[in-house]
């Protein structure tokens, strides 16, 4: 296991190379001029110049590329931001904290609501109440979440006045954007295990536990429930994985300073050296949840965990 | 206390689908004394399983059904009673052991574990003594270092090794009952040997009954002490197993026998298949199921229903001709 999870954090190195790369690239052969966003139009040519050459902007693509790493292995240092002067770490690390927060506590929400949702879903299969429970995935799932931010917000912040609409310092200013991410999670989640569950709930060690004397609720909590999380744990990865790179329009809407607004705003201003590193913050971030969610498949299924690596 | 260990009185059972009602089992009875082995046999789509599966009530209901009936176990009808009285008879006085044991163990629990689940539901036992008897059990079902083996997950079970285990399981906590629905059919020949043979040791040591469902007449002739043919939902013939091979009544049953490859059978002989297929049971015929395919086949036989009769000799038969 540990030797397993040591060959998986080795295998990260190549990969947040490649990222770094590929966005280095592509800024780099983005159009505009850096020193001229940091200075203004205004500024005389030779100043522009004596800029560039002391940011060692006129060096080759290559040397650049070689500082830059060089720089994140060494002093983690990403770089500085154009528009703030600040070091781009300490810009990702203002905003990293909120997104988090947003990220654990709506997959939290939607974690629970989800299984619990999508095992009454699969049980009581063909009632009425699996019925609703889908219709309601099927709403939530249709729902975009600026649509759904603005009226939350027009009903629980304007005319009732429960939470803020902004904001993200107490727990009333968090219920709204978790809420928000929250929905479309569950919705997806209800979907995913109640048709894990009707498969498992077809197998036919589920029938071997009920001629051995168990209940229902033991055979779900014991034998049904353990198979069927394999895909929705995957589906949780994934929906991790994009909150962690920031919900943009939701941070945008509640206003809260969040990796993904960050991003958009670097993106705005053209502010390189932040877009960067908050795309390799991101690159990581998912890389670290996706080996999460392959420790998490060894836990279910043992199959997997013999594997030799 | 009542000295049949089962006894089923006109069972009948159906199966609700989009195209109607399926009547899987017809007006079946018979008996099962204690420790006797019990052989149902008849093709696919018989009506056996379902049969067996009805015994523990498995059967997932709504679609199947009891529609009439009783089944007496020890004298007790099971068929009014609730689930939740069911399920203290399942695994404790009746338990299963199924066809297919690759698919029949849970892939994400340990063998061991699976097995103490049973004797965990039943018995009130502690950790450590659960431990020991699960090992005890899968010694007894002839696993080589029981404390490893249950230790490890069922993929690293063989077959044969994983149909001992559901043995152990379907043992453990000593039914006065156990029903093996096909049990050797998912195994290859020499591993059916050894677990038929378990089988029968195991009954020897604990004293249950079998009722062994099976389309193997070879599985019948090595095991049964009674047998009962199933055709279309009815079982046509039973007696004892010696009684089946030597004297058979029904035109199914000798047809049947003549269909099976023998031992002295020469190169130039060929099999005698069964023409035709069994009628549908979504609707089934008004007269014997089997007319249709019968080679003594009567104007009468296709207009009623032949009953069941008891010969001198205690073989019954459902044929107008006998």
């Amino acid at each position: 296991m540990r030797k397993y999870i040591l060959h998986r954090l080795w295998q990260l190195i190549p990969v947040i190379i490649g990222v770094t790369f590929i966005v280095f690239t592509l800024l780099y052969i983005s159009p505009g001029d850096p020193v001229k966003i940091m200075m203004g139009e205004s500024v005389s040519q030779e100043v522009l110049e004596t800029t560039r050459e002391q940011m060692g902007l006129n060096d080759p693509f290559l040397v650049r590329y070689a500082n830059y790493l060089k720089g994140i292995v060494f002093d983690l240092d990403l770089g500085q931001s154009y528009a703030t002067k600040r070091p781009v770490i300490q810009e990702i690390l203002d905003c990293a904290p909120n997104t988090l927060k947003l990220a654990v506590m709506s997959m939290a929400a939607a974690i629970v609501g989800g299984i619990v949702l999508g095992v009454i879903s699969a049980v009581k299969h063909n009632t009425w109440m699996d019925s609703g429970i889908s219709v309601l995935a099927l709403i939530g799932i249709s729902f975009p979440s600026f649509w759904l931010g603005l009226l939350l917000v027009l009903a629980f912040s304007v005319k009732l006045g429960w939470f803020p609409s902004s904001g993200f310092d107490s727990w009333q200013s968090m219920v709204l954007p978790c809420g928000v991410l929250a929905v479309q999670s569950v919705a997806t989640l209800t979907r995913m295990t109640r048709s894990s569950m009707l498969d498992v709930i077809r197998q036919d060690y589920v029938r071997t536990a009920k001629a051995k004397g168990l209940s229902a609720p033991a055979i779900v909590f014991f034998h049904e429930l353990k198979n069927a999380l394999i895909p929705v744990i995957t589906m949780i990865g994934m929906d991790f994985g994009s909150l962690l790179g920031g919900a943009v329009l939701t941070e945008t809407i509640f206003s809260i300073q969040g990796i993904g607004r960050l991003m958009v705003d670097s993106i705005k201003r053209r502010d390189y050296p932040v877009v960067q590193g908050s795309v390799i913050f991101i690159a990581i971030a998912c890389c670290l949840v996706n080996l999460l969610v392959d420790i998490l498949y060894m836990f279910l299924d043992p199959k997997l965990r013999k594997k030799k690596v | 206390m009542e000295d049949k260990l089962l006894k089923v009185e006109n069972l009948q059972v159906g199966i609700k689908t989009y195209r109607g009602e399926v009547q899987a089992v017809r007006n079946v009875s018979f008996t099962v004394d204690r420790g006797e082995i019990f052989s149902i046999v008849g093709e696919s789509g018989c009506g056996k399983s379902v049969t067996a599966q009805t015994l523990m009530k498995l059967n997932p209901s709504p679609p199947a059904m009891i529609k009439s009936g009783h089944i007496y176990f020890e004298g007790r009808d099971i068929v009014p009673l609730k689930e939740k009285e069911m399920r203290k008879l399942r695994g404790r006085e009746i338990s299963m052991i199924f066809q297919d044991p690759m698919t029949c163990l849970n892939p994400s629990k340990k063998v061991g574990k699976q097995i103490a689940e049973a004797l965990t539901v039943h018995e009130k036992m502690g950790r450590e003594q659960t431990k020991k008897k699960v090992i005890e059990l899968l010694s007894l079902v002839g696993i080589p270092s029981p404390e490893e083996r249950a230790e490890q997950y069922p993929h690293e079970y063989s077959g044969g090794m994983r149909q001992r285990a559901m043995i152990a399981m379907g043992l453990a906590c000593r039914p006065k009952l156990l029903i093996a629905d096909e049990p050797t059919t998912a195994l290859d020949v020499t591993i059916q040997a050894q677990i038929l043979e378990l089988m029968k040791k195991t009954k020897e040591i604990t004293g249950n009954a079998i009722i062994l469902i099976t389309h193997d007449l070879g599985v019948v002739a090595n095991m049964a002490d009674k047998v009962a043919v199933m055709y279309a939902g009815k079982i046509v013939e039973m007696t004892s197993c010696m009684e089946i091979f030597k004297n058979p009544l029904h035109p199914y049953t000798i047809q049947l026998l003549a269909a099976k490859p023998k031992f002295d059978q020469k190169k130039e002989e060929r099999l005698v298949p069964i023409d035709g297929m069994p009628p549908s049971l979504l609707d089934p015929p008004a007269g014997c199921a089997f007319a249709e395919r019968c080679k003594y086949c009567t104007e009468r036989c296709r207009k009623e229903q032949p009953e069941l009769k008891t010969m001198e000799n205690g073989h019954q038969v459902s044929c107008f001709l006998v």
